[in-house]
């Protein structure tokens, strides 16, 4: 990999660092955009579909402007390298990828500002998972986002794979993430 | 509820820590912020002894907003083996940063130096966070090997050892192998606390 990543070996051992780098104008329009989501969420009266929604659409813009499309097409390797140079870095998301495929790629998120910072860490953990997963779904539309494990459980790191191929239990994923924070979600007060 | 966990490992930790030289604490990825809060609190209230946390999971930075402002106390130090590595630059005097976490030899000699500058009747502690990040990082046979070396030194010296494992699933064979090598281990289970 370029140099968005670090990489690092031990023996045959090898994983990659993200490097980064905040920029002021990503960091305020993720900011907005979680704040429309939390503006739909209270107006929903607690309903995470809204969250989801927001956050996709947020990540399909994001993809749309920063990563330019492949003339030949995507594979996961290919698709990595801009998305992190072009977004995660410049959020200020540091994530150590441990599996860089055509096909697949994991990643152990241990330091992002928008989980660590809100009060709100249940809506974090939607809001990121549906903008990276309309990011991913712009380049892979037969693709699915995972989650493992999240920050807003009280775990260190965000655990996700990005697949380019999802598999038929796959496909549930999205409900199964809205399903999983619903009750943690607070329902504005009547 | 959050408190009562955290009383409960504190509790725990604190009990465990002061019979043996070596403790290991096994937990589930989802109690690792109450465990860590629990390891801060714990060491807040023993101001006579002098610990060293080593952070591998998370920046420096980053624990310190999250868990409680410890820059400023005097019986711990930090050594930081993941910020220089995704590119964070920030300096503190409190903290140690090195390069990569695979820089295992420097890691050791980095506890043992500071723990050289500690009063000889001082108790000291050393807090690994954690086993499972390492592997992360490093072919695990170079993990078992550093940790076999680890705790030959710190035994020597008298420092006693906490070393966190994350669990996760399928758990890797080579963490459970290092675990063990400790005299006590704690198993985190929210209905044991």
């Amino acid at each position: 990999m370029g140099e968005p990543f670090k990489k690092i070996e031990s023996g045959e051992h090898i994983v990659w660092i993200t490097q980064p780098n905040e920029v002021e104008t990503l960091l305020k329009r993720r900011e907005i955009a979680f704040n429309v989501a939390k503006g739909k969420l209270a107006d929903s009266k607690g309903n995470a579909e809204t969250v989801m929604q927001t956050a996709e659409a947020f990540g399909r813009g994001l993809s749309a402007e920063y990563i330019k499309k492949k003339s030949d097409g995507w594979t996961i390797k290919k698709w990595i390298k801009p998305a992190v140079e072009n977004i995660f870095n410049p959020m200020g998301i540091a994530a150590t990828f441990t599996k860089i495929t055509e096909d697949e790629a994991k990643s152990l998120i241990f330091r992002c500002q928008l989980h660590e910072e809100s009060n709100e860490p249940q809506v974090a953990s939607v809001f990121t998972y549906g903008f990276l997963r309309g990011m991913l779904l712009s380049a892979f539309p037969n693709g699915e986002l995972i989650m493992g494990s999240t920050m807003a459980q009280g775990a260190p790191m965000i655990e996700f794979t990005f697949k380019a191929n999802a598999s038929d239990k796959d496909r549930f994923e999205r409900e199964r993430i809205k399903n999983f924070f619903t009750d943690d979600i607070k329902k504005p007060e009547e | 509820m959050a408190n009562t966990l955290i009383d409960g490992l504190k509790e725990r930790i604190s009990k465990a820590i002061t019979i043996n030289q070596s403790v290991g604490i096994i937990l589930p990825g989802n109690n690792y912020s109450d465990l860590v809060q629990a390891l801060f609190e714990h060491i807040i209230s023993r101001p006579e002894d002098a610990w060293v946390y080593v952070t591998i999971t998370k920046p420096y930075e980053n624990l310190i907003k999250q868990f409680g402002d410890l820059s400023d106390a005097r019986n711990i130090k930090f050594i930081d083996c993941i910020s220089r590595a995704a590119g964070i630059s920030k300096a503190d005097p409190n903290c140690i940063f090195i390069e990569s976490p695979t820089m295992l030899e420097k890691l050791g000699l980095e506890i043992i130096n500071i723990f050289k500058e500690v009063d000889e009747n001082t108790d000291k502690y050393l807090i690994l966070d954690s086993l499972s990040t390492l592997i992360i990082y490093n072919d695990p046979e170079i993990v078992t090997e550093f940790f076999y070396h680890l705790e030959n030194k710190t035994r020597a010296r008298n420092i006693h050892t906490i070393s966190l494992a994350i669990e996760e699933e399928g758990a890797d064979k080579y963490l459970n192998k290092l675990i063990y090598l400790n005299d006590k281990i704690l198993k985190v289970r929210d209905s044991f606390i």
